[in-house]
């Protein structure tokens, strides 16, 4: 499936060869705000939704059981921390989410610094025989 | 959970601009002049443009003067007669400032070591690109 989560259409025999096929869903120089916590069976997880300034999308983290055998090894943050979120594209109840895999507070820069990654993303991807 | 993303804006644009961004939600950053508790409203202050902010729905903060902070929040109505006394003669005479609108703010966070000027660059480079892609 493609960003737009639609089923690939491209040719079957370049499959994998888009260098951006390997590189996991980044969520760079996001707004980290407000929290909920759901218990679900012997899982707990934390949903959160972070904020880029174009757009919003739901994060899930699954806690380990340490975690929760040890909240005190939960890491928490506060309302506004700036954040980068790597994990996999998913969707929930008709909802996109990112399943994190690993979070980092990084500072107010690096938010202006994925910006302009991004705009030099998509003129990649504008310019790429990858479709 | 519908949540609307900050839309980056100057200060010089909500001043500007005013009536006709209320109800939208904005990311605003500036340099923090003064902080009046009894009111719980916050001053930015951006090349020379003055915003008020509405703190109540942040809780209790420590904000410290002169540092940059961003606030993420929705742009409202303002009360004029509680928003004029907040505003000095001084800053008044040296300012742009509106008495028509106010950041409801939902987010605060200090963001000092900012790069202003690349900043500024980014968001307008930002908003070129997006008035040209039509949302997914």
């Amino acid at each position: 499936m493609n960003l737009a989560n639609k089923t690939y259409s491209g040719d079957l025999s370049s499959y994998g060869l888009d260098p951006l096929f390997w590189a996991p869903a980044k969520v760079p120089n996001t707004v980290f705000f407000i929290g909920s916590q759901h218990p679900l069976r012997i899982v707990e997880l934390v949903r959160d939704h972070i904020d880029d300034g174009t757009g919003v999308i739901a994060c899930v983290w699954f806690t380990s059981h340490e975690e929760q055998e040890e909240p005190e090894l939960r890491q928490t943050h506060k309302l506004g921390t700036s954040v980068r979120v790597h994990g996999r594209l998913s969707e929930f109840r008709g909802e996109r989410q990112v399943v994190i895999n690993t979070l980092d507070v990084v500072g107010p820069n690096e938010e202006t610094l994925g910006w302009l990654e991004r705009l030099s993303l998509r003129s990649y991807l504008k310019k790429s025989s990858f479709k | 959970m519908d949540l609307e993303p900050g839309k980056p804006v100057f200060l010089e644009d909500v001043v500007s601009q005013g009536r006709s961004l209320v109800g939208q939600t904005v990311r605003v950053t500036g340099t923090l002049h003064s902080f009046n508790a009894t009111l719980d409203r916050a001053i930015l202050i951006d090349n020379q443009h003055l915003l008020v902010i509405d703190t109540s729905m942040l809780g209790i903060i420590k904000y410290y003067f002169g540092q940059t902070y961003q606030f993420i929040g929705v742009v409202t109505p303002a009360n004029p007669p509680d928003e004029c006394q907040l505003i000095s003669d001084d800053l008044r005479d040296d300012s742009n400032y509106t008495l028509e609108v106010v950041v409801k703010a939902r987010v605060a966070r200090d963001v000092d070591g900012l790069d202003m000027g690349v900043y500024r660059k980014s968001v307008v480079a930002l908003r070129a690109f997006l008035d040209k892609v039509p949302p997914v």
